[in-house]
């Protein structure tokens, strides 16, 4: 009995701590909709060897494409930024003609994923996150691909080096 | 009394059944120039915000079955929108922008440059910071780019015209993490001879150092391989270090 009693006092102990967090209101919600504390953040200027390749090389494709239409000074800005490089004519042809059908094709995956999305939120579904990643990750693998046929290895390597080894001293 | 006990476990271990939604966003600067002495930082934030509109709801109640859990939708949630902002600044030009609103599970994919013409001798002082506002809580992502710090030479070290290549903090090695420190200068029309004359840009202590001779391979075959060419360094009153590096004849 005294176990009993002992175990139940535990509980009922617990119970009170439990119905502390639920109470009010009785229907119990989430307090925050972003649980921003389970995200992992990688800050690249601290740890930059944990940014995967396929996510550095996303975001120097994604930053250093042509838009459609491209305005005068967007192509001096598209231009300044691949001469950095100091690709060889052909080689720096065949990274712009790479990035212009990367850019097309990105911002078409984006389009068919935010219209899933917008049709997900209405129905109080999730979008297939998940299935996107994969989607935009292989386009920026068979990007690289594309460019490792195109391009001579030299300037491969200098395309390369930009990201692995970006202390030029 | 053990349904009461039985009931108070199940409360306990079913009050933690909560949806969640993740922001997962990038940002990323980069930064280059051209023969123009024209300075461009692009500045991109992409990413989205997954999980469910939806979430757990559970209720307690004195009776069979005690607590009862049901999917709802979180409040606010499907009408929310999530807006991305970049701060890009260079020499004072620039300054936030905002871009389109979205639904949470929406990609973003937003993107600013700001161009600036840095004189000859001139220096960039950069800024770059952004941020993922949601419209029912508040910011939910941001980060910030480079490390604002600029320093201007009274006389070009190089003839005809320099151009800042590289801005101070802009380029960190990947594979030890470590900061570039140091704001990199080229001259404009990049194509400087071996045997052409450098001169001081500023007064201060002057240092030599002797190093490895020049070689003849490209400068992708040079980086990082741990030893240093022939330098002149020169140390300002404010600590501020210039090092000419590469250069071929060093006086006797």
């Amino acid at each position: 009995m005294k176990r009993l009693l002992l175990l139940t006092s535990l509980l009922l102990a617990f119970e009170v701590g439990a119905f502390a967090q639920m109470l009010p209101p009785d229907i119990s919600m989430p307090e925050n909709m972003h649980a921003a504390a389970s995200v992992p953040v990688i800050d690249g200027s601290l740890n930059p060897e944990l940014i995967p390749d396929s996510t550095a090389y996303r975001l120097f494709f994604v930053s250093v494409a042509e838009g459609a239409n491209p305005a005068p000074e967007e192509v001096a800005r598209h231009k300044s930024h691949l001469a950095r490089i100091q690709l060889k004519d052909n080689d720096g042809q065949s990274l712009a003609d790479a990035l212009r059908t990367f850019k097309q094709q990105y911002d078409d995956l984006i389009k068919n994923y935010n219209g899933t999305a917008d049709v997900a939120i209405l129905q109080g579904e999730a979008p297939d996150y998940s299935g996107f990643l994969r989607q935009r990750d292989a386009l920026v693998q068979t990007t690289r691909n594309q460019l490792k046929l195109a391009i001579s290895p030299v300037g491969m390597l200098k395309l390369d080096a930009l990201f692995r080894a970006r202390s030029e001293r | 009394m053990r349904k009461l006990i039985l009931a108070s476990l199940v409360i306990c271990l079913a009050g933690y059944c909560w949806g969640q939604m993740n922001p997962q966003y990038d940002g990323y600067v980069t930064y280059s120039s051209d023969s123009s002495n024209n300075f461009y930082q692009t500045v991109v934030v992409e990413g989205t915000t997954y999980g469910s509109c939806n979430t757990t709801c559970c209720q307690g109640s004195p009776y069979p079955p005690y607590y009862t859990c049901w999917s709802c939708p979180i409040p606010g949630c499907a009408g929310a929108t999530h807006t991305p902002s970049i701060e890009n600044v260079v020499n004072g030009v620039g300054g936030w922008t905002t871009g389109p609103g979205s639904n949470p599970f929406s990609y973003m994919s937003y993107q600013t440059t700001t161009v600036v013409s840095i004189p000859p001798g001139g220096g960039a002082s950069p800024l770059a910071e952004w941020e993922v506002t949601c419209s029912q809580i508040g910011v939910i992502g941001s980060g910030n780019g480079l490390t604002p710090s600029s320093h201007t030479y009274p006389n070009p070290p190089i003839s005809p015209n320099c151009q800042v290549r590289t801005p101070f903090d802009a380029i960190i090695n990947k594979t030890t993490g470590a900061i570039h420190a140091a704001q990199d200068i080229r001259n404009t029309t990049h194509d400087i001879q071996v045997g052409a004359p450098v001169y001081a840009p500023e007064g201060g202590t002057v240092h030599i150092q002797s190093g490895y001779p020049h070689i003849n391979q490209p400068v992708t075959q040079c980086a990082g391989q741990g030893y240093h060419a022939n330098y002149i360094e020169i140390t300002d009153g404010s600590g501020n270090r210039t090092r000419l590096v590469h250069v071929t004849a060093l006086p006797g």
